[in-house]
């Protein structure tokens, strides 16, 4: 029997919330001019502000276009023209794997102990991420949904194990160096989401778009809240001078016997990576079969594979040079490109589309 | 956008073409002689086929048995002596032989065929038949008497205080076990046959009102459609009725046991016996289950919910134990505590092979032990000696082993024997593990139980998702899950298989 | 089938992997269990290192007598350079995941600032952040190659010492983190002074008072009471032993049962006024004559130990703050958490600025008498 794809809202928010996490684990307090310490906290919120904001051009998009996806409405709209923004959404999702590869790849080479060779480590997470584009929407939105109660849960236990650790005097004052890093800090930080990009291809296939993807933000929100208070109350000013330093902060858990659970952290945020990965996979099968048919899928999968290992093997430490210079000005320009402009243009072809029909209905 | 992705499942299961159509039925003729000559043609210089030719009140006739199959005094008592002290009369052929249906023969088990194929399929089952000469068809009785296994305690699922009964090899005795628990008309059986040439009876075992009808056109379909030409036991069956033929985790599962049977059909599942199993096969068959033993609705709550939990610690301590060993000893020994470390160093200092080889090594030799034990049953207490001193002192002892890793195998083995269901898979994939786990630590291991988890996720069976109801979560459902709730509340729920979360054959109203 | 042969391939390929085929890369390397830091005079240091012996270990678990480390010595330009000539020494890699403590020599201490002497240990991926850092009074490996029956690893035995002794008010258990935290700016860093008293079997680790730094330069030392005031101020007292002699001479010992310290802030002009309130609670371990306490008298020694413990407190403060502009309780930052209109901007003023600050010091103790019934009143005098 044929079988609908379809996610839940919780679903959705699962996948959000890993893919939010996952990118907060590889925050660097370190950037000039931009909020750290408390004044992050805040920052963090008005980031989910911005980011519920930013969500309204999408939002508009569903009730307008009655459930049907981005891709299937661009096809509507353009005919085959819809195969560029197939191909564009791919190249999408692409590029946010390749961003994702070049954390990871960092973060094993600086933070991890370099025993194992980073080269297979990455190879072993896109391959993983990859093949497990095969598996669908559901499959990897019901894994995120463990993923994500895991990794609540360690989140969590790590806060609570380090409560001993943390000291009030870490804490520096909010708004000491005014409002402009809480400001700087939430635009820093807002392409680092760039799921939002693809949450209009979504439509057809979730239950409650709006609802998954606002609890996602707001959850995110409150778990990365978490994980900041804990690495603030431990490390204090430490955590600006440190490449990851909610990684750093873990490094002190101690639990009956065992030491050094920054070990879980790494395992977690790597299995928030995959989940984040497949699920961009997953969106780039789709629209390459949507674009050109089914028979060539492995070969898809495999070029997206290999595209994403070369970009962020071979180029991930030029680009991670200018993450807050031109990689950050790409990103912006790329997500208001997806998450603002591409459903407002195709609600506009379509208006356009039914004022001809109209025009041409009167004229006969 | 995303339509089905079963990755090359459409080559194989899915898409089974059904057997060109019946072939066309030969008749029975009104000829006794042409009736015989046909069936010695039929079997051959096959030894078994018994023929007993007589005369009815002056017509020619024949009982044909199959040697072995029926109850000789029964078939002398019931069929032999009456039909033969019939006083000749004014009747014709057809009027004698309704007159024998009707007025003679003592069996309840009656039935009348027309069709060659109906009476080999019938006489190989254990039925006498007999034909008259000038009637163009027969009557048959069931007086089967073929040898059986006694009902005795199922071998795979010992309880500690539930039924001793197991399934046997007959399909019928099976089916009396059933009926005996469920006392109810909603109760179907329902009989197929599968295998062109085994014609093995197959029976679908459904509650009326709480199956869903999609499930079970599907099973219907399915099992109807099998192109396989002999059909000895369940397991034939099995991979039919899955989704996805490459997956390591099998969503449809077996039991031996009639009342966990009874208990699952009654959840909405189909059972599906087959005649010369005691295995009965249950569609769908969620992963949740494998933690689920009849033992549990039996024993206080408590300890029911206890024993969940230890089962579902079982089930990760046997399948990541040894890898996550062979990860922290060779790529993060900075876990260890120093005194562990210690222990840890000792070991490894005098053993010559790499962690993971040590690991592998002793695995795969428990795994060769074990099979030993198995095959030869008679051998197993010389086997399990021979696995104790090989593996546990002497190996040790040379120093080709470390004695932590006996540990860990121990553990390993034992809490694998807890999940019989999940051993095969836990066994395979123990080693990739152990890889894994060497080739890349501990994000390795996590890589790899993220993408089990996601190929387990992708399962799907006959449309009901393979991991609910912890996801997509149903809430409700959970009370049965990692705990077993008190029946005073587990009893509330009517929890219906086809109606958790995500599956697409909801009958309750409401939405996938 | 095709998948089949695709998934042994992978798994055989897995298996190739060069750390599945190769023993265990821990053997390869040294265990560091504790680093020693000494001057090696014209620019150089000398290292001191205690590592994990796998030969001493090797059969031998249950012998609590066997050290299972060995004491290793290298030198060099800095840290680093000392640590790569230690590998080409012993042919394997250090390994400092394991390592406990790091003792540096107080002639280390006094020539290079904190941040170049623990440079590498900051860099170092490997460096845990609960490392124990501690200073000697003679050469670290003195106190490295102090052996003890109870613990099969020397370090253990020092980690448990400085631990030990901050809760119990005798010396400062400082580690790496609270290094990290002085070295980024936020507050200055005291650590622990340790001597080797004895010799051969016979000798131990003494705690001997605190150094303190100045933006990681060290400044000077506190001696037992003044350690012991930090500590109150600090709030990492947990125990600690007060001996009070009364007007007639006689000695009761207190235990400490629990201390809490609260450090207030408020604008005083242009500077700041702190409030260090410390309340303690105690039990009579010990009286020296054993004839049982009158009520007079419990309400004497309450008195002299709130005095006790407001002088050590305000030893402290003086020391480290006035005499050697310390911030080592974290003044400043608290005026820029409750004020910081105060510290805006002139930042590096205040390590100055704190010695025009005013302390007020305020105790407030309790003693509870327990045990054999002396015909004094058992209920809480305060």
């Amino acid at each position: 029997m044929e079988k609908t794809v379809k996610i839940s809202a919780w679903q959705l928010m699962s996948l959000l919330l890993v893919s939010r996490v996952a990118v907060a684990l590889t925050y660097t307090g370190g950037a000039a001019g931009v909020a750290h310490g408390t004044d992050r906290m805040a920052s963090l919120l008005l980031e989910a502000g911005l980011l519920l904001l930013l969500f309204l051009p999408t939002l508009w998009y569903i009730h307008a276009a009655k459930g049907i996806g981005s891709l299937e409405y661009a096809y509507v709209q353009f005919g085959r023209g819809g195969a560029v923004v197939a191909v564009l959404y791919a190249l999408y999702c692409l590029y946010i794997q390749s961003l994702d590869l070049i954390q990871f790849d960092h973060f094993a080479s600086t933070a991890m102990s370099p025993d194992i060779p980073r080269v297979l480590l990455c190879i072993a997470l896109v391959a993983a991420a990859f093949v497990a584009a095969f598996y669908g929407l559901e499959a990897v939105a019901r894994t995120a949904a463990v993923i994500a109660f895991f990794m609540v849960l360690a989140i969590v236990f790590l806060g609570l194990s380090l409560i001993p650790d943390m000291k009030a005097l870490n804490f520096p004052p909010l708004l000491y160096d005014g409002a402009a890093p809480v400001v700087n800090g939430a635009l820093e930080n807002l392409p680092r989401f760039l799921e939002l990009g693809v949450i209009a291809l979504l439509v057809p296939y979730v239950k409650g778009v709006s609802r998954g993807y606002s609890f996602g933000i707001l959850a995110a929100a409150g778990l990365v809240l978490i994980m900041q208070v804990t690495l603030v109350g431990v490390l204090g000013d430490y955590g600006e001078m440190v490449t990851y330093p909610y990684y750093t902060a873990v490094t002190i858990v101690h639990f009956s016997m065992l030491q050094r659970l920054d070990i879980l952290v790494a395992a977690l945020w790597m299995a928030g990576i995959f989940v984040k990965m497949s699920f961009l996979a997953v969106l780039f099968l789709g629209c390459l079969r949507q674009a050109f048919g089914d028979k060539l899928k492995v070969l898809y999968v495999a070029a997206g594979g290999i595209a994403v290992l070369t970009v962020g093997l071979l180029f991930g430490d030029t680009l991670l040079a200018a993450e807050h210079g031109f990689l950050w000005l790409a990103s912006t320009i790329l997500l208001l490109l997806f998450a603002v402009a591409l459903p407002v243009v195709l609600l506009a072809a379509n208006a356009w589309r039914v004022k001809r029909r109209q025009r041409k209905g009167e004229s006969l | 956008m995303f339509h089905k992705t079963n990755f090359r499942a459409d080559s194989r299961t899915n898409q089974v073409q059904p057997p060109s159509g019946p072939a066309p039925a030969t008749p029975i003729s009104a000829s006794l002689i042409d009736n015989l000559v046909y069936l010695r043609a039929q079997f051959g210089i096959s030894s078994d086929l018994m023929i007993r030719e007589i005369h009815l009140c002056g017509y020619p006739a024949a009982v044909i048995t199959m040697e072995g199959m029926v109850n000789r005094h029964i078939l002398a008592d019931a069929i032999l002596l009456p039909i033969t002290e019939i006083k000749a009369g004014k009747r014709t052929p057809a009027e004698l032989m309704a007159y024998i249906r009707d007025d003679v023969l003592g069996s309840g088990d009656m039935l009348q065929v027309q069709t060659m194929e109906e009476l080999v399929n019938l006489v190989t089952s254990g039925f006498a038949a007999i034909a008259i000469d000038g009637v163009d068809f027969m009557i048959l009785g069931g007086i089967q008497g073929f040898a059986v296994r006694g009902v005795s305690e199922p071998a795979s699922e010992v309880m500690i205080r539930g039924s001793r009964e197991g399934f046997t090899e007959v399909i019928r005795i099976n089916l009396s076990m059933l009926r005996r628990r469920l006392k109810t008309p909603d109760l179907i059986f329902e009989m197929m046959k599968a295998g062109k040439t085994s014609n093995t009876d197959v029976c679908l075992c459904y509650m009326r009102g709480r199956v869903s009808e999609k499930l079970l056109r599907s099973v219907r379909q399915k099992v109807e459609n099998l192109p396989l030409d002999v059909v000895l036991d369940s397991g034939y069956i099995q991979p039919f009725l899955e989704n996805k033929h490459l997956s390591i985790f099998t969503s449809v599962n077996t039991t031996e046991r009639p009342d966990t049977l009874c208990g699952k059909i009654c959840e909405g599942r189909i059972g599906i016996l087959v005649d010369g199993t005691p295995f009965a096969l249950i569609v769908p068959y969620l992963f949740a289950e494998n933690f689920q033993a009849m033992d549990d609705y039996t024993m206080p709550p408590y300890y029911a919910s206890f024993l969940r939990i230890l089962k579902y610690i079982a089930f990760f301590v046997s399948l990541l134990l040894p890898g996550l060993y062979v990860a922290v000893g060779t790529h993060h020994p900075e876990m260890f505590p120093p005194v562990l470390l210690l222990s840890y160093l000792n070991a490894d200092h005098t053993t010559p092979f790499p962690l993971t080889f040590e690991a592998l090594l002793i695995h795969f030799l428990f795994e060769i032990m074990r099979e030993a034990g198995l095959r030869f049953p008679r051998a197993g207490h010389a086997v399990s000696i021979v696995g104790a001193l090989v593996i546990g002192q002497a190996a040790v002892e040379a120093g080709l082993v470390g004695a932590p890793m006996v540990i860990i195998l121990a553990l390993t083995a034992i809490s694998s024997f807890i999940l019989p269901s999940l051993y095969a898979p836990i066994a395979v994939l123990r080693f990739v593990f152990i890889l894994l786990g060497g080739a890349l630590g501990l994000y390795g291991i996590l890589l790899g139980m993220t993408l089990l988890l996601c190929s387990i996720c992708a399962i799907d069976i006959l449309g009901i998702p393979y991991t609910a109801p912890v996801t997509p979560l149903t809430f409700k459902a959970l009370k049965d899950v990692v705990i077993r709730a008190d029946w005073r509340q587990l009893w509330k729920d009517k929890f219906r298989v086809q109606n958790v979360k995500g599956s697409d054959l909801r009958d309750d109203g409401k939405e996938p | 089938m095709r998948t089949w042969f695709l998934l042994v391939a992978v798994l055989l390929g897995i298996a190739m992997i060069p750390s599945c085929r190769e023993k265990s890369q821990i053997n390869n390397r040294v265990v560091v269990t504790a680093v020693g830091i000494d001057d090696a005079g014209e620019g150089g240091c000398a290292l001191s290192i205690q590592a994990l012996e796998a030969l001493k270990i090797a059969g031998s678990l249950t012998n609590q007598e066997s050290n299972a480390t060995g004491l290793y010595q290298t030198q060099g330009e800095s840290v680093a350079s000392a640590m790569k000539s230690f590998v080409t020494q012993t042919g394997r890699n250090t390994y400092l995941l394991q390592n406990r403590a790091i003792v540096l020599s107080l002639d280390q201490a006094k020539k290079q600032p904190l941040q170049s002497t623990l440079d590498y240990f900051l860099r170092n991926t490997e460096s845990r952040p609960g490392v124990y850092l501690a200073i000697s009074r003679g050469s670290p490996d003195e106190v490295l190659g102090i052996q003890t029956s109870s613990y099969t690893i020397p370090s253990e035995y020092l980690a448990t010492l400085l631990r030990e002794g901050q809760r119990w008010g005798y010396s400062a258990g400082t580690t790496m983190l609270d290094a990290e935290r002085a070295i980024s700016g936020m507050f200055d860093a005291y650590l622990p002074i340790v001597r080797v008293e004895g010799e051969g079997e016979d000798a131990a680790i003494q705690m001997d008072g605190t150094a303190v730094f100045r933006q990681g330069v060290f400044a000077g030392e506190l001696d037992a009471k003044e350690t012991r005031g930090l500590l109150f101020i600090e709030n990492a007292l947990e125990r600690s032993a007060f001996t009070i002699r009364q007007d007639d001479g006689s000695a009761t010992t207190l235990e400490l049962q629990s201390s809490h310290t609260k450090v207030s802030v408020d604008r005083a002009g242009d500077t700041a006024a702190f409030t260090i309130r410390v309340t303690a609670k105690a039990e009579i371990a010990e009286e020296a004559d054993g004839d049982g306490l009158k009520d007079s008298q419990l309400a004497q020694i309450n008195d002299r130990l709130a005095q006790t413990i407001e002088e050590e407190v305000r030893a402290a403060v003086e020391k480290t703050v006035m005499e050697y502009g310390c911030d080592v309780f974290g003044f400043g930052r608290r005026v820029m958490q409750k004020e910081p209109g105060l510290i805006r901007g002139r930042e590096d003023e205040w390590p100055e600025k704190l010695k025009e600050c005013a302390y007020h010091i305020e105790v407030e103790t309790s003693i509870r008498s327990i045990g054999a019934d002396t015909g004094a009143d058992p209920n809480p005098v305060s």
